[in-house]
């Protein structure tokens, strides 16, 4: 049942060539996130160093809430790789 | 994949918060004169909309699907396992946000109900509020209370429909759900009385900037 709803999702997709179908390498890091990453920390130390010349305080967003987002995402895709069962889900995803 | 979408959705909402300060002058009067110029009257618009309940409730609605969208988006593609698509929608959403955010530093608006003079709701009251606050000089706080965008053009919010419609293009039985999803959400913006619908059009260019430079990068 879970197998066949993967397939069902992946035999949506159209273009089928478009699509990675090699695993991962588990020791390479991919170029996506890394640039991610930089993109993610300058931004984060150019927006804070201007809040702070500014005089912009955010300390009332509660940025946990920050925090707690991305955990329940990450928690509900981990849950769906696991019922679904499927190999190559799981790869694709922890990676 | 969701790990970081999830990150700069976050993230992405703070340079805004830095540029709407620049305090350059408001383009509302420019805006007002484009709309009018493609025959949009926005006030008209949102009367008529708040005259008839029904349509005032689907114009909120759908204003919402938005975020329904771009979670589709993400969590489809991730799943599948389609992540060049993943990839390339979250790099368009910084690359459009940031590109946003600079627009706004430079071409700020407060938005149709101040430029076609007629009563906001109350978040949008909020909004003004907040965004009077940061264009002030002196020290500012967020208010922890008000979880919408600042940027009126272009709207963010119909580039993100944009983005995610694109992102569902390729699967065959969310295509056409997803087209007439992002449809709603971009007559929504004006229909609510959130944007000009130049800010539309804005977004719809932001959209398709994103996408173009990701996909290059990518």
């Amino acid at each position: 049942m879970s197998k066949a709803a993967d397939q069902l999702l992946l035999a949506e997709t159209e273009n089928s060539a478009a699509r990675s179908t090699a695993l991962p390498d588990p020791k390479k890091v991919d170029r996506f996130h890394v640039l991610m990453a930089w993109i993610a920390g300058s931004l984060a130390l150019v927006v804070g160093i201007a809040l702070r010349i500014e005089s912009v305080s955010i300390a009332k967003l509660e940025l946990v809430q920050f925090s707690v987002v991305p955990l329940i995402a990450i928690c509900a895709a981990a849950g769906y790789c696991h019922w679904a069962g499927n190999d190559r889900l799981r790869a694709t995803d922890v990676y | 994949m969701i790990a970081w979408s999830s990150l700069f959705v976050n993230l992405l909402q703070l340079p805004s918060l830095v540029t709407a300060r620049s305090g350059l002058p408001l383009i509302d009067s420019v805006l007002v004169k484009c709309d009018r110029f493609m025959g949009v009257d926005c006030a008209a618009v949102v009367t008529w909309t708040r005259a008839h309940p029904l349509v005032n409730l689907l114009s909120t609605v759908s204003y919402t699907f938005m975020q329904w969208l771009v979670a589709a988006a993400i969590f489809v593609t991730s799943l599948s396992g389609n992540l060049k698509r993943a990839k390339v929608l979250i790099l368009a959403t910084s690359i459009g946000a940031i590109a946003a955010s600079l627009t706004l530093a430079v071409m700020p608006a407060v938005g149709p109900w101040y430029g076609f003079d007629f009563k906001p709701f109350p978040e949008q009251a909020t909004f003004m509020r907040e965004f009077y606050a940061l264009r002030a000089s002196g020290p500012f706080s967020a208010d922890p209370n008000y979880k919408g965008g600042l940027i009126s053009f272009p709207s963010f919010h119909v580039a993100l429909a944009v983005m995610a419609a694109y992102t569902l293009w390729p699967y065959r039985r969310l295509r056409w759900p997803a087209i007439v999803l992002a449809a709603l959400v971009i007559v929504s913006t004006v229909t609510t009385g959130w944007h000009y619908a130049t800010d539309g059009i804005g977004g719809i260019l932001v959209a398709v900037f994103g996408i173009v430079a990701a996909s290059w990068i990518m």
